[in-house]
């Protein structure tokens, strides 16, 4: 915002000075072009326009063309023919044009007008897989880093959205864009991203999939610090709320920080639901959290160290179902959890015509199968896929992901340690959060430092009068 | 100086692990051990709780008076090198010994009641390592821990209480808020005195603190936080303590009751909760907050020390103080020994401040040194 202290309010009779006016109101940006058309009276006129957002063939026929053209007796800037044409009075009045989609035509003389040649976005029409919501948009990110920007451009129309490239060091010329909106994004964060894209950037990467993984594993956690999506209504929401985004040519998939661990509690979905519905459900997600984590140490612990924790009926039909399973609980509980393992893989990799018939008929049959054989009891086979469901209820598949991962570190300590094993686990997972720091944002926030004000909008969703105006 | 650089602390993280300090000493003492004294239970917990808070006004003067450093920086420029390098060296071998001695009662009764059948070695162990591990990301992470096992441990009390409300009598409270002179009160509340944990907490955190003025919204804060802890952890108690008389473990077997029913089965039930909720969290956080005011000390002795070894270090030397073989006559003699020498701490503050403002020539005990 600092170089825009020179903001002039109308337009010069200079094309060039017009032009650098309007450019000095984009923070920075690499998909804003300028192109300079000779006119047949050889005239220079300007056009500037964002790549990406206006549709270039409509402007070559359209507009340079015939200003190219020779004519006598006609004002170039009156040959195009581009079908609206607006007279912006200001450079910031034309700057919004632009971010809608219009070109900008600076004439010699100082003539300015802003030509409507915005591209016409395809729908993607498939659903984002690991995203699917069923209030809300349904678009997703192509592979195209300058679609997908001009993609956020029809979210977000202010110049302020800004974006820098960085082109990757290997043969494949790939490029990386930093999105953020300037004034929102706390300046720091934003050099600090830089840095970590420009350092990955400088390795020794071969392709688009080598710097998402530089770029995300910054320290051995198990969880994720970054949180990774198709949908550029997540990515939009994120921007204005003073995240950066990554997004890498040539993948769909936008990196977003810093994020703490309530934004993988959140959906895009939520902000089209009813506010306390969608409270609700993210506090169910945290009770999902802890039952992935805690139920089948549970388990363990209690099976094997304390049975008499349980009230009597319980524990009998407990004793009962576990007499035919010559196994230790953490035995039958590994066994289950492979299954369980196994047959997401299974789904994930087969087409998904077969895919879902053959995971139902898979999870009956092992799971009718492994009581028969007595490899695990029922209360088991419940209390696993309890377990596997609520940890798809997470919205983020990175985190479910870890989720699934550091449940073992829980199963592992209760086995040993029975219900202080399990508390111990817990106890070092909070404390690994605690240190943990995505970008420099602390992972617990607003937890642990302690924000109230920020609960009503991470952990829980109230109206939005109501949150408006608590800052970050 | 702090283990780790650009290390900070807000507030509120401040007054979580103060009031931590005050609240976990309510808890552990079981009604029982009170019946000596006729005085009514919560009364005793108020009193203790007021002398911990009295307790909290030297230091925070000094903190005051030496914004951002730490007492093992500038103990050598009031007392003389050699009575600082004394100074800071019993505030080493206390806060070691501190911290053994949270973790054993703990490991004990794990013993006794979970997990008979496993070493007390391994089980503390555990324990050891996950306190080095939380001193791996410096003060801001040890602050981060204790904010949030505060908020946990706060949640927890407020699910038992309000599973509590139906069997809450009133007659209780009256009888547990009795009065019945000064000389049983200051005994009974010095027994309930939670010790001089908080301050120790307060004198080492409270140099990281991000504002400057710690001194009224800190204050405050505190005696609020810390009285609802105290207060929440003493009507529970007292709801159940009171109605059974049978020792320590008493208070949650109404609660597990309410659970499963009166089968017979519940001591491991309540001994669980109790262990999670009035023993571990607290327990454990004082140790983490101990050992990081020994490897604080260790670090200011040895500059070149790495602060994640200096963790390392002493938290072996307080595994090592837990394997010694006590009895529970020895070990009680070596809690008062450690409890003397935070006694005595407090005349040392107190002649720290009169040496300060002696040196500054000020008139005000709250002098800023810069």
């Amino acid at each position: 915002m600092a170089e825009r202290n020179a903001e002039r309010t109308r337009f010069g009779r200079d094309a060039r000075e017009n032009a650098e006016a309007v450019k000095a109101l984009f923070a920075e940006n690499t998909d804003l072009t300028e192109r300079v058309v000779t006119g047949a009276d050889g005239a220079e006129y300007l056009l500037l326009f964002l790549d990406g957002v206006v549709d270039k063939e409509a402007l070559q026929r359209f507009v340079i063309l015939p200003l190219s053209a020779s004519c006598r007796g006609e004002a170039p800037e009156a040959r195009h023919a581009a079908a609206d044409v607006k007279l912006p009075a200001s450079p910031r009045e034309a700057a919004k044009a632009l971010c809608c989609g219009s070109a900008l035509l600076f004439s010699p003389g100082g003539g300015t007008q802003a030509l409507e040649l915005r591209k016409p976005q395809p729908d993607t029409g498939k659903e984002s897989s690991p995203e699917n919501i069923v209030l809300g948009p349904h678009a997703r990110f192509r592979n195209s880093c300058r679609s997908n920007i001009a993609l956020l451009r029809d979210c977000i129309r202010t110049p302020d959205l800004a974006s820098a490239e960085f082109a990757l060091q290997s043969g494949t010329l790939t490029k990386v864009a930093v999105c953020y909106i300037s004034g929102v994004a706390d300046g720091r964060v934003v050099e600090a991203v830089k840095r970590r894209v420009f350092s990955c950037a400088s390795a020794d990467v071969k392709s688009v999939t080598e710097f998402i993984e530089l770029f995300k594993e910054d320290r051995l956690s198990p969880f994720p610090q970054y949180v990774t999506s198709e949908r550029p209504d997540r990515v939009t929401e994120a921007l204005l709320r003073g995240c950066v985004a990554v997004i890498p040519d040539g993948s769909p998939w936008a990196i977003l920080a810093p994020v703490s661990f309530a934004d993988f509690l959140k959906s895009p979905e939520d902000s089209h639901s009813p506010w306390i519905y969608t409270s609700l459900i993210r506090l169910l997600r945290l009770v999902s959290v802890a039952i992935t984590i805690i139920t089948p140490a549970l388990y363990v612990a209690v099976m094997s160290f304390h049975p008499r924790m349980l009230p009597v009926k319980l524990m009998l039909s407990a004793a009962s179902g576990r007499a035919a399973v010559p196994l230790p609980a953490i035995a039958e509980v590994v066994i289950m959890e492979t299954f369980i393992e196994l047959l997401r893989e299974a789904s994930a990799s087969m087409p998904s015509n077969v895919g879902s018939t053959i995971s139902i008929v898979g999870g009956i049959v092992i799971g009718e199968a492994a009581i028969s054989a007595g490899l695990a009891s029922p209360l088991l086979v419940v209390i696993i896929a309890i377990s596997a469901v609520t940890s798809f209820t997470i919205p983020v598949y990175s985190m479910v992901i870890s989720l699934r991962t550091v449940r073992f570190f829980s199963l592992l300590l209760a086995s040993v340690f029975g219900f202080y094993g399990l508390i111990m686990s817990l106890i070092f997972m909070a404390i690994h959060m605690a240190s943990l720091k995505s970008m420099g944002e602390d992972y617990l926030f607003p937890v642990a430092p302690m924000r109230l004000k920020r609960w009503k909008r991470d952990l829980v969703r109230f109206p939005l009068r109501w949150v408006r105006g608590d800052g970050r | 100086m702090n283990l780790t650089k650009n290390d900070g602390l807000s507030v509120f993280q401040l007054c979580a692990i103060t009031a931590m300090g005050l609240g976990m000493g309510i808890p552990n003492t079981n009604v029982t051990y009170m019946s000596p004294y006729r005085q009514g239970f919560i009364t005793n917990c108020l009193f203790a709780a007021a002398l911990t808070l009295i307790s909290l006004v030297p230091v925070l003067l000094l903190v005051r008076a030496f914004p951002g450093r730490t007492l093992y920086e500038y103990s050598p420029e009031l007392l003389g090198k050699g009575g600082g390098a004394v100074l800071n060296t019993a505030v080493v071998l206390v806060a070691i010994w501190t911290a053994a001695s949270e973790i054993r009662p703990t490991m004990n009764i794990l013993r006794s009641y979970l997990l008979p059948h496993t070493p007390v070695a391994v089980t503390t162990a555990l324990m050891i390592a996950a306190a080095c591990y939380a001193l791996r990301g410096g003060v801001s992470s040890v602050a981060r821990c204790g904010e949030f096992f505060f908020v946990t441990a706060a949640f927890c009390l407020a699910v038992v209480v309000a599973m509590a409300a139906p069997y809450l009598d009133l007659t209780y409270f009256s009888r547990h808020l009795a009065f019945t002179g000064a000389k049983e009160t200051a005994s009974a509340a010095f027994s309930v005195f939670s010790g001089f944990f908080p301050m120790w907490m307060l004198l080492f955190f409270a140099p990281f603190a991000k504002r400057g003025k710690l001194f009224a919204p800190l204050a405050v804060t505190v005696a609020a936080t810390g009285a609802v802890f105290l207060f929440m952890a003493a009507v529970v108690l007292s709801v159940f303590g009171a109605a059974l008389p049978s020792g320590m473990f008493s208070p949650l077997l109404e609660l597990s009751k309410l659970i499963g029913g009166d089968s017979g089965l519940m001591p491991e039930r309540s001994n669980i909760i109790f262990m999670v909720l009035y023993r571990l969290l607290p327990r454990f956080f004082a140790c983490v907050a101990a050992l990081y005011v020994a490897a604080l000390g260790l670090v200011s002795f040895f500059p070149r020390m790495k602060p994640q070894a200096a963790g390392a270090a002493v938290s072996v030397c307080a595994y090592g103080l837990l394997l010694l073989p006590m009895n529970d006559a020895e070990m009680i003699s070596a809690g008062h020994l450690c409890d003397l020498a935070q006694v005595g701490f407090i005349p040392v503050i107190l002649l720290m401040l009169l040496i300060n403002v002696f040196r500054n020539r000020r008139g005000s005990l709250c002098a800023y040194e810069g």
